[in-house]
């Protein structure tokens, strides 16, 4: 019997359940989207649409082309162009990754100033050039250009040009700041191949290549273009499978690849180069461009320099053994090899080397662009002297971040500290920026114009031609942009050296002076126009304008091991730093795509670590992820452990490019910078940056740190990847 | 028989009696998962934006059926792309700074607003497929197959909705039972949509 009572229960239950079901469609609606419109539409505007764009990439100096995708004015994906002769459709990590610099959430939007509390606030490009230009001129009025210091880094092409003659016109000086040793591998193809700038290396071509220290499959000089190179090198373009060897300390991306890893003692790799050259002289290698070197009498057996450099003998005499027998070998020296205080000595043996097996103008040629001269450690010091005695009144910090890329020792953080105005010219507040008054927002390279000439080329002019892919996002401007306007500003003598409105303008009157200079004939605006389609100008050369390789050379210095600054008793390892594919000194830190990727070989993410050898591990008690604190002359930090098989047990190993103070959430904070562990070591021939030849100390904290890593296991589980014999 | 009865009066005595609040409880959850369903019917029948306000009140009952501008004079990357598009500010404006007449009525000054403010227009999506479908307009424009076929009379349409009963709110059986008429090629495969 149902009740009354009943009936209204069932009418209640109904209702709530309509309620429920009201509410739950109300949950469940789709969220409403909406369809902007565009206000005008670019011209190429098509929505849905892919437009490709070639362009150059300038996230590191290789100068590779890139093809950009862009769809509703926005660049959504970034690939190598085809058509280039460097990156031949091929583009790196960091370049993909660049895509996140230009849509990255701590990207400046308008120029800002210092606040004195040590923020910064959004302020308007008329009160930033007001200001510059009033500091400028003053100074220029009073005959102290002197006192100006312009910081850059080693881009080439018009806006270098741009800032070189802004410089000079005002009597400034000129410093180009990176962790690198150009300076040591132009001296050695100086003094051995007698030609001015870096080699071009055809690795290609080559049946036995023998790299000391460069590690060129990932993060040596062009990467991207000898990837290409070595593909062909292994799948046999000649007919038969090259064979690599590869000398340094730690396994780099390019060691793990080779056939042979030899781990040398760091610093040995001159003597060792040098005592194969004297070994492949002896048995009879060598041509008649040698005949002057006497047998290079000077340099140490082979059983010596094994031993000096702690591989075993029979390794090198086999290494030997396949050099003499090697028809078109190939010799490549950089890295850490070219960075101790006798780096320009030990690339030297290794071109000496190349030299006695007749790989120059195989091999080796001349190359055709003009390497970037970096500051040598004096000139940097030069500067954080004048700094500390009051003479900078303004520095000009252009797209560059030393106080976090370049060792503290060299005292360019006080430097900066001292100066009495700096200005910033980034698109984020990193490092160096916040140290700055005044940090004017730049635009991503994919914003706006430029060029490029890839040095190392790929053995012919490439000039490649940099366009905006799409409009500026915010209110930036290139550095070539705020340069001239700038001088516009200054008026007299810097205006007339830069009277360009605009970079645009600027790069097409460099392209139509460098069109005149090489007396080319046909239609210069045709020429240019392709270079906007294809990217790239792959320029005819004219009569006597390649370098030629000399004749005859003096032969080589002795290669004396590096010298290291710290104790060995008091500092008991060498402290390897080394450059990855992403981070490389610190570009690649603010991309999240970066931070998320592991690295090839130890597969962390998102943070820094130190490479431990399994036997110096057990020695101290080390295990994966435990914290350890690292000391140098220099300075400490603290970072944790990856034991790791493939670095010396008498080498650290740390990546470069982590630990920021600044330079937005996803560098700041993260990881540890082991270029402030660095001390101002340089190179007794050239004065460069010997970022190589620093001991420290490691001392255990008893803590665990914060390793994340994708992989973790060193086994292959029964699966037999490795081959027959090579399972464990 | 009396056994029979028995039998029954005995059931509604001790077992129903008892269950009593059983089933009622029973009922009452019953009636509440219906009217939950009741519920959400209702409130997709009449209570769900199918028919979205805009930023300014567009009508294409004036524009597409009174004044009969083709679709894709406006939407002019239907046949060309993935995307039909929405018109640029600079389209809207382009006819009507020749049209005085009605320069002065509150939606035009709206139009007018966006134009000398520099913006674009942020109109609400009226139809929308899941991420997982790939939709694409040009092969759909280029089969000849009418824009109104999947939009509905937008021509009669003060403010276009998307209740539009034959399309069902575009849903996967009526796009596989148009492909599947048509001899579409390739037409029933999965990536053809999903990829």
């Amino acid at each position: 019997m149902v009740s009354r009572r009943d009936i209204f229960k069932y009418a209640a239950g109904g209702g709530v359940g309509v309620g429920v079901g009201l509410l739950l469609g109300e949950v469940n609606q789709r969220p409403l989207e909406t369809l902007l419109s565009t206000h005008i539409p670019p011209e190429d505007f098509s929505p849905g649409i892919d437009t490709w764009y070639n362009t150059l990439c300038r996230m590191c100096p290789a100068g590779c082309g890139i093809s950009v995708k862009v769809r509703e004015g926005r660049a959504k994906k970034i690939e190598g162009n085809a058509s280039h002769p460097v990156s031949r459709g091929g583009a790196c990590a960091l370049g993909q990754a660049s895509l996140n610099a230009l849509y990255n959430p701590d990207r400046l939007r308008s120029p800002m100033r210092a606040d004195g509390e040590g923020g910064f606030i959004p302020a308007s490009w008329d009160e930033a050039f007001d200001e510059l230009s009033a500091r400028l001129g003053a100074l220029q009025a009073a005959g102290m250009g002197r006192r100006v210091w312009v910081l850059t880094g080693g881009a080439l092409g018009s806006g270098e040009e741009a800032l070189s003659r802004f410089s000079e016109a005002l009597g400034a000086n000129l410093l180009r700041l990176a962790l690198d040793t150009t300076a040591n591998e132009q001296a050695a193809a100086k003094a051995i191949y007698g030609f001015e700038g870096l080699p071009h290396y055809d690795i290609a071509s080559a049946d036995l290549v023998v790299s000391f220290g460069a590690d060129f499959l990932g993060s040596w000089r062009s990467p991207i273009a000898y990837a290409k190179a070595y593909g062909e090198f292994r799948q046999g373009a000649n007919g038969r499978r090259g064979h690599l060897a590869q000398i340094e300390p730690r396994m780099s991306l390019t060691g793990a690849n080779a056939d042979e890893w030899l781990p040398a003692r760091p610093g040995t790799e001159g003597a060792l180069a040098l005592a194969l050259a004297a070994e492949m002289l002896r048995r009879g290698r060598g041509g008649e461009d040698v005949a002057n070197w006497g047998g290079l009498s000077g340099a140490m057996s082979l059983a010596g320099a094994a031993e000096q450099a702690d591989i075993p003998l029979a390794r090198v005499e086999a290494l030997a053994e396949r050099l003499a027998a090697a028809e078109t070998p190939l010799v490549l020296g950089g890295g850490a090899a070219g960075a101790g205080t006798r780096g320009a000595a030990a690339l030297s043996a290794v071109a000496a080397l190349n030299r006695v097996l007749g790989a120059p103008g195989g091999t080796v040629r001349p190359n055709l662009g003009h390497a970037a001269s970096y500051a040598s450690v004096p000139d940097i010091e030069a500067f954080a002297s004048q700094a500390a005695s009051g003479n900078v009144s303004l520095v000009l910090l252009a797209g560059v971040d030393p106080a976090h890329d370049l060792p503290d020792s060299l005292g360019i953080r006080r430097a900066l500290e001292r100066a009495e105005l700096v200005v910033s010219l980034d698109s984020f507040i990193n490092d160096s920026a916040s140290q700055a008054d005044w940090v004017l927002a730049t635009d991503s390279f994919l914003e706006t114009w430029g060029d490029d000439i890839s040095s190392p080329g790929a053995g012919s002019l490439t000039v490649t031609l940099q366009q905006p892919v799409q409009e500026r996002l915010f209110d930036t401007l290139s550095i070539t942009d705020i340069v001239l306007r700038l001088a516009a500003r200054l008026g007299g003598a810097v205006a007339q050296a830069l009277p360009h409105a605009d970079a645009q303008a600027f790069t097409r009157a460099e392209w139509a002076r460098v069109w005149q200079s090489l007396g080319l004939n046909g239609d210069f605006n045709e020429r240019f126009r392709l270079a906007q389609q294809n990217g790239v100008w792959d320029a005819p050369l004219a009569e006597g304008m390649a370098d030629t390789i000399s004749p005859e050379v003096p032969p080589p210095p002795a290669a004396p091991g590096s010298e290291f600054a710290g104790g060995e008793s008091e500092y008991p390892f060498v402290l390897h730093p080394f450059v990855t594919q992403g981070f490389r000194e610190g570009q690649g830190a603010n991309l999240p795509w970066i931070q998320e990727l592991p690295d090839p070989l130890t597969s962390v993410v998102y943070g820094s670590w130190a490479e431990v050898n399994p036997a110096t591990a057990e020695q101290l008690g080390l295990g994966m992820g435990d914290l350890v604190e690292i000391e140098s002359p220099a300075g400490k930090l603290s970072v944790p452990v990856v034991v790791h098989p493939g670095v010396r047990p008498d080498v650290i190993a740390m990546p470069l490019g982590h630990g920021h103070r600044g330079n937005g959430r996803y560098a700041k904070g993260r990881g540890a910078n082991a270029a402030s562990l660095l001390a101002a070591q340089s190179d007794s021939a050239t004065g460069a940056l010997a970022w190589a030849a620093t001991r420290v100390a490691l001392k255990a904290l008893g803590k665990r740190g914060r390793l994340t890593r994708t992989g973790g296991l060193s086994r292959t589980l029964g699966r037999q990847i490795l081959g027959p014999g090579g399972e464990h | 028989m009396p056994r029979r009865q028995e039998w029954e009066l005995t059931l509604s005595i001790s077992v129903f009696e008892a269950a009593r609040p059983v089933f009622t409880g029973l009922i009452v959850a019953a009636m509440v998962v219906v009217g939950a369903f009741v519920g959400h019917w209702a409130h997709g029948a009449w209570l769900n934006d199918h028919t979205p306000v805009q930023p300014i009140e567009f009508s294409h009952e004036v524009h597409a059926g009174e004044n009969e501008i083709p679709c894709q004079y406006c939407h002019a990357w239907a046949d060309r792309s993935a995307s039909a598009g929405v018109p640029s500010v600079e389209t809207c404006v382009g006819c009507h700074k020749g049209l005085a007449e009605v320069r002065d009525r509150p939606e035009i000054e709206k139009l007018f607003g966006y134009w000398e403010r520099g913006e674009g227009i942020p109109w609400v999506k009226v139809h929308d497929t899941p991420d997982f479908v790939h939709f694409r307009h040009k092969p759909h424009i280029r089969a000849g197959v009418e824009c109104q076929t999947c939009h509905g009379p937008v021509e009669a349409m003060a403010r276009v909705t998307r209740r539009v009963d034959i399309n069902e709110d575009l849903r996967m059986p009526w796009c596989i039972d148009c492909h599947t008429e048509e001899q579409v090629a390739n037409g029933r495969d999965c990536l053809t949509c999903h990829y």
